[in-house]
């Protein structure tokens, strides 16, 4: 189970494409969350996407693990989001990328805690955020890439 | 078991704050001695920033004595606690919103980067709005607050303001 959270850098990023294309990630995310999924019974994380900006920036590169609460069996992964992501550049491959690599992430810390993770149900809203994605793959990508990018979304 | 201060590097240790009775022997009754004894024995409780030289103990800490817990200097501009008024760190106003953009509150922090180390954000989106000096951004955190309070701004001025009080 996956709760997305998201920390700008400054406030003229809001209604960018990163802000947009992370709330249409947050708002999937949202959706298919069960309603009781921070009671305990099964592991979650809350990946938060920290974009760099005139007043925030990221103190890390890659991932950061945060808080985690095994009552609730939670886990906060903070993501720092690149200056060229931010700026446009291959958003929805580094949301979707980072979102997976996240998900590995949890995955062996919950396996050394011996708490069971579905990485299943974490990835569907992967999928679906990625299929929520308005961009389609660039032009310059291989056959290949375009067709596993046609079936999977 | 010593206090040490990190400014310049000054470290004191107990036993030359608690010399007390090898300079006036063992007089219990001694107006002097209980005053001195006071001042330093009673590192600890809820008084100490008054005995404390933000000067001297810039950036340094005072260990626990017995049972204490321990005091950190935390703000080393100066001297006084990251989150008094006074504080001269920086501090940043932000809004809180849901993923469909509703908004939720307004807040302070001065590290936004630790923030969340020990809360979760799950469809939650934070935005810095301005920064300055804690004074200021609780003066203009009130003003916001009392104009427009957010759902979870539960401070009694905001509850006030949703009541229309």
């Amino acid at each position: 189970m996956i709760g997305i959270g998201v920390q700008l850098g400054e406030p003229e990023q809001r209604d960018s494409p990163i802000d947009r294309m992370l709330m249409k990630a947050m708002s999937v995310s949202d959706k298919l969350r069960d309603p009781n999924y921070d009671d305990g019974t099964e592991a979650w994380i809350n990946p938060i996407f920290i974009v760099p900006g005139s007043m925030w920036q990221p103190d890390f590169e890659g991932y950061e693990y945060g808080h985690f609460s095994r009552k609730q069996k939670g886990l906060v992964i903070k993501i720092a989001v690149p200056q060229a992501v931010a700026r446009g550049k291959n958003i929805p491959e580094f949301i979707s990328g980072s979102l997976r690599d996240v998900v590995h992430m949890a995955s062996e810390f919950f396996s050394a805690k011996g708490i069971s993770f579905s990485t299943l149900k974490a990835e569907k809203i992967i999928w679906r955020s990625r299929r929520a994605s308005p961009t389609r793959p660039p032009s310059g990508r291989s056959e290949i890439t375009a067709m596993v990018w046609t079936a999977l979304y | 078991m010593g206090r040490e201060g990190g400014g310049d590097g000054q470290v004191i240790r107990r036993d030359e704050l608690t010399g007390a009775g090898d300079r006036f022997g063992d007089c219990i009754d001694c107006k002097v001695c209980k005053i001195y004894n006071r001042l330093f024995y009673g590192l600890g409780s809820s008084a100490d920033g008054m005995l404390l030289s933000g000067a001297a103990l810039r950036g340094g800490s005072i260990r626990p004595f017995t049972g204490q817990n321990s005091l950190n200097i935390v703000n080393g501009e100066n001297g006084v606690h990251g989150n008094s008024r006074n504080s001269a760190r920086t501090t940043w106003l932000y809004e809180l919103q849901t993923s469909d953009g509703q908004f939720l509150k307004y807040g302070i922090s001065v590290n936004p980067n630790t923030r969340y180390s020990s809360s979760f954000m799950v469809g939650k989106r934070i935005i810095p709005i301005t920064s300055g000096t804690r004074s200021d951004m609780l003066a203009v955190e009130r003003q916001m607050v009392t104009a427009n309070p957010g759902p979870l701004n539960n401070e009694p001025w905001a509850l006030k303001a949703r009541e229309g009080k």
